[in-house]
């Protein structure tokens, strides 16, 4: 069973760290070329901000396992709506 | 990037990141009049890096509580479905608001939010005894806080406007999540700080991925400033069980004072 908290922290902590560790590559390489460190960072702060996403998707995950439905059907609306502003946006 | 723009950026988003990781914000109130005011960035490229900022410390701060079991993770998402439609709503109205409004609009929020400090204590919420709907664990005492939560739909309506606000004004929208939480919902007020700092991360996330798309976002600042608020935050979790936090929220409500009669004469072209 993936147990609740456990999994969002463990996805936030290792998902942040990753994207910080992409960043900080970045900003090095801005001191060598422009256009490298600027995919470089693009690609870092994107992984910033999906992090949170992704700990929702885990949640969704560590709900079902739990088996607890009330909840679940919650997230599971929140990511519909999430999913919804993202293609939104995409369209504009 | 100059040397000096980019340390000046790093310490802003240290000093952030202690600050929200102590009382539960995003940090915004930090980031927003330094960015528009010292940096001259115009209010949506600041809001843009501003929520970044936010992310990385949120996600910091939020693996450390729900860890640690102190914020209400299924209460933290639940919440988040009227705060993700108002920040998604907000984001795309930012574009459309002149600055001034923007900037006005921040400083009313920030007065609102030291009035807050100032003279609000917390409720006392939940119990150490009986059974309840969820449990929190309070990191000083070691105790565990039992409590059941009231008004759950009316309380995802009212965080729709905190993600309104969080889009506009590049805030996390901390300082309505936790009065809400504690006042209104029941939630134990470290609770509702911890599961604010959850929250904060998910609200700044819409906004973040609407400006990002829209190629909105300053790398480099970006970049700063996530790397120094995240940095912050790991000071200010582990620290934060040794203060009194009731006496620090006076002292910063006096900052937040000072920040909002900048903005406000940001607003009025005089800054």
């Amino acid at each position: 069973m993936i147990e609740l908290n456990q999994s969002t922290g463990r996805t936030l902590r290792y998902g942040i760290i990753t994207g910080l560790a992409v960043v900080l590559a970045g900003l090095v390489a801005s001191v060598f070329s422009g256009d490298v460190s600027e995919k470089i960072l693009w690609v870092g702060i994107g992984i910033i901000i999906f992090v949170p996403f992704v700990s929702i998707i885990v949640s969704a995950l560590a709900l079902y396992s739990e088996k607890d439905y009330y909840w679940l059907k919650r997230v599971l609306l929140l990511i519909s709506i999430l999913i919804v502003g993202l293609v939104v946006s995409l369209l504009r | 990037m100059d040397p000096s723009v980019l340390i000046g950026l790093l310490i802003l988003g240290v000093v952030a990141g202690i600050i929200g990781s102590l009382f539960g914000v995003g940090g915004g109130i930090i980031f927003i009049p330094v960015l528009t005011i010292v940096y001259k960035l115009p209010a949506v490229e600041a809001a843009a890096i501003s929520l970044i900022g936010i992310l990385s410390l949120s996600a910091g701060a939020a693996s450390y509580y729900t860890e640690h079991k102190v914020a209400n993770v299924r209460l933290g998402l639940y919440l988040e479905i009227g705060t993700t439609i108002g920040a998604i709503v907000g984001a795309f109205v930012a574009g459309l608001i002149d600055q001034w409004i923007i900037f006005t609009i921040f400083a009313v929020f920030v007065i609102a939010n030291g009035i807050r400090m100032l003279f609000s204590h917390g409720k006392d919420c939940g119990s150490t005894e009986g059974e309840h709907e969820f449990y929190a664990k309070d990191m000083k005492t070691g105790e565990t806080i039992g409590y059941d939560l009231k008004h759950k739909t009316a309380g995802s309506a009212i965080c729709f406007i905190a993600g309104a606000y969080s889009s506009v004004t590049g805030v996390g929208g901390g300082v309505i999540k936790v009065p809400v939480m504690n006042n209104f919902m029941g939630v134990p007020l470290k609770a509702a700080t911890a599961t604010s700092s959850f929250m904060i991360g998910l609200t700044a996330f819409c906004g973040a991925m609407v400006y990002f798309i829209n190629g909105q976002v300053d790398l480099e600042f970006a970049a700063c400033v996530a790397i120094g608020s995240y940095a912050g935050m790991l000071v200010g979790t582990r620290i934060s069980r040794y203060f009194d936090t009731t006496a620090l929220k006076r002292y910063f409500a006096f900052v937040l004072f000072a920040s909002a009669v900048s903005m406000l004469l940001k607003a009025g072209g005089v800054l």
